[in-house]
């Protein structure tokens, strides 16, 4: 559904954001974007909705090439950004007007998302607080029924009631010629939700693989003591929950918090290990990886 | 809907969402009319300057555009407009058409009607009175005679095609940089101007007579250059203009 080729985009002269980014997304998938502040989570969502222009490489989305913005294509994306513009109208006013512009609009399904949230569609959506905004153009935003929906932090200024709902109605409305795309920091919001998922940082994937395959190669639990294998660790009560390689196949629950935190910690190993596929059981290959991250926490 | 890329069925769609969003601007602009046209006579013992009131109308006209799309690129405030599936065609021709028409029309109209009530209570008559006068040539036959493109209608919409590019061509700060982009403009053509005048005046053996032919023919290719050819550029320029600009 989504082909990212050779991706390079730069603000200005000297800040790279990527530098030949290769990418494909699938239909049928909820991916999750994680990375750190200014990896370029946001430019990417904006470049795969048109709004931005790739300086070289090419974006292909389900055969268009965003940046020509044309009618078609617009009609079967939404891009949800963070900071929503509230508009002086109420959502029945807004649905009335934009609606007709989407040709998979679904009334039916909008009473069903507005009724989840528990929104007043007769409030204006100008007058109502950040969380319920967003909460109103979210039920927009899913009732469209684009193929390809974008979310920048969508659970940012949600109540906790709210983000569960979000979950059930975002799991509600996956099907398998859609693909949605969710840029978040908040990772707990996510968690049961969104699979694959790919980190990015600067200039590269660090990774973009599916649960199980995460789970294939990684471990997650907790053990009462530290040891050097560990990938990432963090201290709680009564020992430390872990990151470290799955080397006796256990399958054991993801923790998208700690896998982002080993990913950032790791990231040439991760790197190597789910985007350049080497095999993480020949501990050889990774030695030399683990010897210089052990030195680094000694120093610290 | 076809998603071909212009669809008369969007570009209605396109062109009501467009007044529905700008609705309580165009309310504004028809209010302040309304106030000139009661206030002004005040500070004119009590009579209305036919040619003030005309030169407001005319300028409201030119900064339509700004106040319409003055977030047109803006990365959250222009996103909704950016993203409406729409072509950009079709998003261009409902700017123009709102900004150049519509809104215009709607105001040299509503600007017609107070001006009836005013002929019909007090018996003076304006500029804004003749309604059709608004949409032909004020100039007598004798003189270099464009038909409507000389009207005050069309002075005031070609005047406003630098706005609307302008609106298009820079992402923020559009006002000041228009005006800025203008006044370099005629600086531009003033020098350009002067230096064809200086050689049209002295030969390399000093003073010679200016040609009357060769100065109405220059006067006739510059005044279609500025009142045809310069606001089918700009319009053309921000057509262009809109699809590259990012967000």
């Amino acid at each position: 559904m989504i082909e990212i080729k050779d991706l390079s985009f730069r603000y200005g002269k000297y800040y790279t954001v990527f530098d030949r980014l290769n990418l494909n997304l699938k239909a049928g998938y909820i991916y999750g974007l994680l990375g750190e502040n200014g990896v370029g989570k946001t430019t990417l969502l904006r470049m795969l909705a048109g709004l931005r222009f790739p300086d070289e490489g090419s974006i292909h989305v389900m055969g268009h090439e965003p940046r020509r913005r044309n009618a078609e294509f617009l009609s079967d994306v939404y891009y949800l950004p963070e900071v929503i513009n509230p508009v002086k109208l109420s959502l029945n006013e807004y649905v009335k007007l934009y609606a007709p512009f989407y040709p998979r609009f679904s009334h039916e399904q909008l009473a069903y998302y507005i009724s989840g949230f528990g929104i007043n569609p007769v409030q204006k959506i100008a007058q109502s607080s950040h969380g319920q905004q967003k909460k109103a153009m979210m039920c927009f935003a899913l009732a469209c029924n684009t193929r390809l929906l974008l979310m920048d932090e969508p659970t940012n200024g949600m109540d906790i009631p709210s983000k569960s709902i979000f979950r059930r109605l975002i799991a509600s409305t996956a099907a398998d010629d859609k693909c949605i795309v969710i840029s978040t920091h908040q990772v707990r919001d996510l968690e049961n939700l969104i699979d694959p998922i790919i980190i990015l940082e600067k200039n590269r994937i660090l990774l973009n693989n599916s649960v199980e395959e995460i789970t294939r190669k990684l471990w997650f639990g907790r053990s009462p003591e530290k040891s050097d294998k560990d990938l990432y660790r963090e201290e709680s009560i009564g020992g430390y929950n872990i990151v470290g390689y799955n080397d006796r196949q256990e399958e054991t629950k993801m923790d998208i918090e700690m896998l982002f935190n080993a990913a950032i910690q790791n990231k040439t190993l991760f790197k190597r290990m789910f985007i350049d596929e080497q095999d993480p059981s020949r501990r050889s290959d990774f030695a030399d990886e683990m010897q210089k991250r052990l030195n680094t926490d000694r120093e610290n | 809907m076809n998603t071909h890329k212009f669809s008369m069925q969007r570009f209605g769609l396109l062109l009501k969402s467009e007044i529905e969003r700008n609705r309580k601007d165009i309310l504004v602009f028809i209010g302040i009319i309304l106030g000139i046209y009661l206030i002004s006579p005040l500070f004119n013992a009590g009579r209305l300057s036919t040619h003030a009131f005309s030169s407001y109308i005319a300028i409201m006209t030119f900064v339509l555009p700004f106040v319409f799309y003055r977030n047109l690129f803006h990365n959250t405030k222009g996103v909704a407009f950016g993203m409406l599936p729409a072509s950009q065609s079709e998003k261009f021709l409902v700017m123009f058409v709102l900004c150049a028409l519509v809104v215009p029309s709607g105001m040299i109209l509503f600007s017609w009607i107070i001006s009836l009530i005013g002929f019909a209570l007090t018996g003076e008559a304006h500029m804004m009175f003749d309604f059709l006068g608004l949409f032909t040539n004020g100039n007598s036959p004798e003189h270099f005679n464009l038909g409507f493109f000389d009207s005050f209608f069309w002075s005031v919409i070609g005047a406003q095609s630098f706005s609307l590019w302008g609106t298009c061509f820079f992402k923020n700060n559009k006002f000041w940089k228009t005006i800025l982009s203008g006044f370099c403009f005629v600086i531009a053509i003033s020098i350009i101007g002067s230096i064809y005048g200086i050689r049209l005046h002295f030969n390399h053996e000093g003073l010679i007579a200016v040609n009357d032919r060769v100065v109405e023919r220059l006067t006739v290719l510059a005044t279609v250059f500025v009142q045809i050819c310069l606001p089918v550029l700009l319009w053309t320029w921000g057509f262009f203009r809109i699809r590259r600009q990012q967000f």
